[in-house]
């Protein structure tokens, strides 16, 4: 380890510990996941002095219980990997709190290293923090960190890199000390958990201990299953609860707990001097306002509001560019290669398929933009705050205000999200419903349709849609409550941080990560989507693709719509523009399938190419429209509007589709990571119930066009 | 006396957080431990959750889970006074207080 440095960094949520981390490793960093669940694992490597420190992000947490699944990461990174430092970085400003993770830090035994953030305001509470002294009480360097300038942080390297070589007996040992009796009862498990030497030389068994007096369920698992000491232990830890309940009416976990704030609050005491009063306090001020009894709501539908409009309206311009290349790359392919399966491959194929999602990057990239600031800014949890009775009365936390929100952008993060949601059963509601939230791939459908079929009302009729996905989250989340999960909640215990300019650098380091998720999304699945349905779409066919309609298809959609909704005007066969290219006695397997499946669709009044097109959407729904491109044999979205027309499509099936679209069955990244966050049943179960419902929902909906006289 | 019945810009002192297991240690280890003076900021728009100043920082507690924290009003109102500047006592006598 002479040259390599492994140092994992801890800290409270809101402790500038992203800050830390992205200051220190710039570009040289990678998000990934934790193994096997969806918490955000950020790696980083640092050259110093010709030491190359790898720098491990664990995710924010307030202690080390197996209270979240972010707690048991973050102890677990450290127990199990053993970096050679831990980082501690702790919020000066609020040192009453943030010291309580790192007496449990301690408690595991490992090197610290206490980074201070957040000096200047600490400085400008007025507070004068003795560091020398607080490093002596923790026995661990501490370094100051000012703000957002990096200040600070080569003196952070090197106390990390001194703190590496420091050798196991030159370091002192300190810990908490608890109660007498629960010392009596450490020392005796400690005993017994040591008769294992093979468990006690991986385990520290004063931690270990611990964590059975405070009845910590991962640990008695482990210990029962990785011990022959188990039985002994866990009858003395139990034996301890009821000693300490007759002694001091409290189980040792309560006692564990008030001790490790008393240490905090001593070694506070004796270093930290409150020079002044806080002259202003900004947080507060703001909070008046923007949590205030009459204007916090206002304000908080004001600021989603601006959300999107700042997504769709801005993010119109950068869309249009894209667009215009997706074209224009699509005829150049068609004209500069030779025709071919390849050159249709590529043109008809992986062109529309990828560049109509393309398309969408920045209205994705400028949602995630504004979502960093939320969230960076503090305004995410006030949000919460605020929302947390009508979420309660679904039977959800105030949090789960903010997966919702994120589904607006793309269900799959959004879904990532739910893991800040304490309560399994929270979780569990809030990923079923959290698809009903119009995610931003469901929004090119919308446009294609709502601009096609009502040109003047476009707005009106994506915000009705809109709006039916959150009622029905509503409905949907009460009713799943009632019925199949009933249980008690967790305590709604939410830290509402102090205000913080979000800096530009970290919002759009926060905006790449996020939105570059949705990037790789897009290149695989939906690259991979797209060159399945262009098979499917394709073959078994003649090789001459490009190629004028056909009668047969014209019958087919008539004959459909006929049968339907009567209105549909006569389809061209001039030519000009196809409505899809089935060759004569001969459907391509995509058709098929769609053929066979449409008898479900009649009622909805949809045509024979939108069975395809739903079938094609499973893999991701902004395929919906590069499908039916490809079904018209059509690139430009407004060709493929007046194709739809052509095909017989009815406003009031238009409509019942967009509610289809936003009801059905969730993309398949979706449901993986459903299925990655809960359980295949769960993920089967959201895939059939929302087909179900969206299949309800959208006969209502096209039954009312047709009673309005939309059919 | 618990937490729930405190007032926005009232100070109380904890004696004892009731409930157990996670629920419990979760509280306390959010700053909720006995003898740990809070101040309830604000109520929520829809008055439910409720926001308090604990240990320096700004935390939110449901009504129902506040419930579990049986607290004191201290004796001298000096004490509350000094911690909560004036804006406590302001909104205190507005009485916006409901049970």
């Amino acid at each position: 380890m002479a040259h390599e440095i492994t140092v994992a960094l801890a800290g409270n949520p809101n402790a500038g510990k992203t800050t830390i981390f992205n200051r220190l490793t710039g570009s040289r960093q990678k998000v990934g996941n934790w193994g096997g669940v969806t918490v955000d694992k950020k790696e980083g490597t640092v050259n110093f002095k010709g030491y190359t420190i790898h720098l491990i992000d664990l995710p924010g947490t307030y202690s080390l219980t197996a209270y979240s699944i972010e707690e048991i990461i973050a102890r677990n990174y450290i127990l199990n990997q053993k970096p050679d430092v831990v980082i501690n970085v702790v919020d000066a400003s609020n040192l009453d709190r943030n010291l309580y993770l790192t007496t449990q830090l301690i408690e595991l035994d490992t090197k610290l290293v206490l980074a201070f953030s957040m000096m200047d305001i600490a400085h400008d509470a007025g507070l004068i923090i003795d560091t020398d002294h607080l490093s002596e009480l923790f026995n661990a360097r501490i370094v100051p960190l000012v703000g957002t300038t990096g200040k600070g942080l080569d003196d952070l390297l090197q106390a990390v890199v001194d703190t590496a070589h420091q050798t196991e007996p030159s370091r002192r040992h300190i810990e908490v000390r608890h109660v007498k009796e629960i010392e009596q009862q450490l020392e005796t498990i400690q005993s017994v958990l040591e008769k294992d030497a093979a468990f006690s030389a991986t385990h520290p068994s004063r931690w270990t201990a611990l964590k059975l007096l405070e009845e910590d369920p991962e640990i008695q698992t482990l210990v029962r299953e990785s011990t022959f000491t188990a039985t002994e232990a866990l009858d003395l830890a139990a034996a301890a609860k009821q000693l300490t309940e007759s002694l001091f009416d409290d189980d040792p976990s309560g006692l564990i707990v008030d001790r490790r704030y008393g240490f905090v609050a001593g070694a506070v005491r004796e270093s930290v001097r409150r020079e002044t009063m806080p002259r202003i306090d900004i947080t507060r001020r703001i909070d008046s306002i923007l949590v205030h009894r009459l204007l916090g709501f206002p304000i908080l539908f004001f600021s989603i509001w601006l959300m999107f409009q700042l997504t769709f309206t801005v993010g119109h311009y950068p869309t249009r560019l894209i667009a215009l290349g997706v074209d224009w790359l699509g005829n150049f392919l068609r004209t500069a290669l030779p025709a071919g399966v390849f050159s249709n491959l590529l043109a008809d194929g992986i062109v529309p398929g990828v560049g109509g999602v393309a398309v969408f990057v920045p209205n994705i990239f400028i949602l995630y933009f504004i979502i960093s600031i939320f969230e960076d800014s503090g305004y995410m949890a006030r949000a919460a705050f605020i929302m947390d009775k009508v979420m309660h009365k679904l039977g959800l936390h105030g949090k789960s205000f903010i997966p919702m929100i994120m589904g607006f952008g793309c269900n799959v993060p959004a879904i990532a999200a739910t893991r800040t949601l304490k309560s399994k059963q929270d979780r569990i509601i809030t990923i079923l419903i959290n698809p009903l939230v119009s995610c931003s791939a469901r929004l090119p459908v919308y446009i294609l349709l709502a601009g096609t079929f009502f040109p003047r009302h476009a707005g009106n009729v994506i915000f009705s849609i809109y709006l039916l996905g959150i009622a029905l989250a509503f409905v949907i989340g009460r009713l799943f409550k009632k019925t199949i999960f009933r249980s008690d909640n967790p305590p709604f215990v939410m830290e509402l941080p102090p205000y913080r300019l979000p800096t530009l650098r970290g919002t759009l380091i926060h905006m790449w990560e996020q939105g570059s998720l949705f990037l790789k999304k897009m290149t695989t699945v939906i690259l991979l989507g797209a060159v399945v349905i262009w098979f499917l779409s394709t073959y078994p066919a003649a090789p001459d693709r490009g190629n004028p309609p056909t009668p047969t298809k014209t019958t087919a959609v008539e004959t459909i719509t006929v049968r339907d909704s009567s209105t549909a005007p006569p389809s061209p066969s001039d030519g000009t523009v196809s409505n899809g290219d089935v060759r004569p006695n001969s459907m391509t397997y995509l058709e098929k399938i769609g053929f066979s499946i449409e008898p479900i669709f009649v009622p909805l009044g949809f045509p024979w190419q939108a069975s395809v097109a739903l079938l094609s959407g499973f893999v991701a729904k902004e395929i919906v429209v590069s499908t039916f491109g490809v079904l018209y044999g059509v690139g430009e979205e407004k060709s493929i509007g007046k194709a739809m027309i052509r095909g017989g499509w009815t406003p009031a099936a238009a409509y019942a589709f967009m509610v289809f679209v936003l009801l059905y069955t969730p993309c398949l990244a979706t449901i993986a990571a459903i299925k990655k966050e809960t359980s295949p049943t769960i993920a089967s179960f959201s895939v059939g119930y929302s087909l179900v419902l969206a299949w309800i929902v959208s006969f209502i909906a096209y039954r009312i066009g047709i009673l309005a006289g939309l059919g | 006396m618990t937490l729930r019945d405190i007032e926005e810009g009232q100070t109380a002192q904890i004696v004892r957080v009731r409930g157990s297991g996670p629920f419990r240690r979760r509280l306390m280890e959010m700053g909720f431990v006995p003898g740990e003076t809070v101040f309830v900021q604000r109520y929520a728009p829809l008055r439910d959750p409720v926001e308090f100043v604990i240990k320096h920082y700004h935390v939110s507690l449901r009504r129902e889970d506040a419930a579990f924290v049986d607290v004191v009003l201290p004796s001298a109102e000096g004490d509350g006074a000094a911690f909560t500047g004036r804006m406590g006592q302001r909104r205190r006598r507005r009485g916006w207080h409901t049970k």
